[in-house]
């Protein structure tokens, strides 16, 4: 394997799998949920992409992945500033994706100039040192809890040895991490906040006369729930909302969250679970001793897989405490 | 059909040129034609019935005012009451008025009687 750990032109089977290895293990964003989730996405994109024979939409896929997995692995990081990282995987890739000759090397060139070159990926490069400081964090509440899994269907290759584990290990929550940013944290129990959420959604559906699927539980019963207090410093939070939402709203992510998931807003869709993509955003001032609930947004069958930490309020704030909607740029 | 909306925050408000106050403050208001809605500030909402939107003609004359949402507040006492409404919105030009709660529930709100429908969680 290359310095530093990218993969380079003689990368064999067992590089790759060294690879993936390196990346599940010693990403400390895996509990923070944001980037390795967008690793597993784009991982899994890119086996469907392989089987389905898009081969060009595989090599896009599969950068995104390394992509997202770099900025989970700041140490890693380093080797694919510039696309280097990215160029001597996807070549690597290459390699596998056009045993068919179906992808020139002029084809593979000019993709690897638009990875490499992507704003998204300039935006991870200026802030690694971000990175690092949320990943030390993070890692200390990892040390204070089991990350739990849950199954992710999948495939086989490089999606199957990098994409489908990091996919698979869903972000938790524990005590620990709530109360460095609350107090009075104490655990609830999720299923029965999701049943009275989804008793309450079906009786406001009856104004339509429909019944309609069942709506989904906005908490992931298994990654933990809690219900706290905001100490005695006033806490900024941002709430992101789809087009026709409104700034007032109970459901919140934290500003490191936000940076992590604002370069897209259909990530910030599936991370949440929301209806709709998040095309707007406003900082929130929630006051001192404001109860709140905090857990992982359960998955929705068509929404997203959800994932991401997310805060409810649970009780009413004034309106000045929600600044003006602001536009999400991608 | 004309709609335009206003945004306040205090008890005072002009729909037509003629000042009417109300007792609780104003979030916002949307005039169409010969009436105008009124969200009333839910951080006051006294009575707790969580309809806190209401509909009045251009004397100020109450025509309706709009069912609870379904949802409920815990109270930190443990007290469960309805929950109120956070915004009222127009859908597009000459499109629908919205209320919206805080739980990020959307409902279409008839101009002539209140009634609610196309009901959706944006959260």
């Amino acid at each position: 394997m290359a310095q530093g750990g990218a993969l380079d032109e003689n990368s064999t089977v067992d590089d790759v799998q060294a690879f993936g290895e390196l990346v599940i293990e010693n990403t400390p964003l895996v509990a923070e949920g944001i980037s390795a989730y967008e690793a597993g996405i784009a991982a899994i994109a890119a086996f469907q992409a392989i089987r389905d024979g898009r081969k060009l939409d595989a090599l896009l896929e599969t950068g995104s992945a390394v992509l997202s997995a770099a900025g989970a692995v700041p140490i890693i990081s380093t080797a694919f500033r510039g696309g280097r990282g990215i160029a001597r995987l996807a070549r690597s890739l290459y390699r596998k994706l056009t045993r068919d000759g179906d992808l020139t090397r002029g084809q593979l060139n000019t993709l690897i100039e638009l990875l490499g070159d992507s704003p998204r990926n300039a935006r991870r490069v200026e802030t690694d040192a971000r990175l690092d400081e949320i990943g030390a964090r993070t890692r200390r509440a990892e040390d204070a809890g089991p990350v739990t899994e849950t199954t992710v269907p999948g495939p086989t290759g490089f999606a199957d040895i990098v994409g489908r584990p990091l996919a698979a290990r869903r972000r938790a929550v524990n005590d620990a991490e709530v109360s460095t940013m609350f107090t009075a944290s104490t655990r609830v129990d999720a299923q029965t906040v999701n049943d009275r959420f989804i008793e309450e959604l079906i009786a406001k559906r009856k104004v339509d006369k429909v019944s309609g699927p069942p709506p989904h539980p906005p908490y992931d019963v298994d990654a933990g729930t809690f219900e706290a207090e905001v100490g005695a410093t006033p806490l900024q939070l941002v709430r992101v909302t789809c087009p026709d939402g409104q700034a007032p709203g109970k459901w919140l992510m934290t500003l490191e969250t936000f940076e992590r998931l604002q370069s897209n807003p259909a990530i910030v869709r599936r991370a949440f679970a929301l209806p709709d993509a998040a095309t707007q955003h406003t900082i929130v001032t929630v006051p001192s001793g404001t109860s709140v609930r905090v857990g992982i947004a359960g998955a929705h069958e068509t929404w997203g897989e959800g994932g991401a930490l997310q805060i409810e309020l649970l009780e009413n704030i004034n309106t000045s405490n929600f600044g003006p909607l602001e536009e999400i740029l991608p | 059909m004309k709609r335009t909306e206003y945004r306040f925050g205090v008890n005072d408000i002009q729909p037509f040129g003629k000042t009417v106050t109300f007792e609780r403050p104003v979030l916002g208001t949307v005039v169409v034609e010969d009436r105008f809605l009124v969200l009333f500030d839910y951080m006051h909402d006294r009575e707790g019935r969580g309809r806190n939107i209401k509909a009045y003609d251009r004397h100020g004359k109450l025509l309706w005012e709009i069912e609870p949402s379904g949802g409920f507040d815990t109270m930190k006492n443990g007290t469960r009451v309805p929950e109120p409404y956070v915004a009222l919105s127009i859908g597009g030009d000459d499109g629908p008025i919205r209320a919206h709660t805080f739980n990020g529930d959307v409902f279409d709100v008839d101009l002539d009687t209140g009634e609610r429908s196309n009901f959706r969680w944006l959260k």
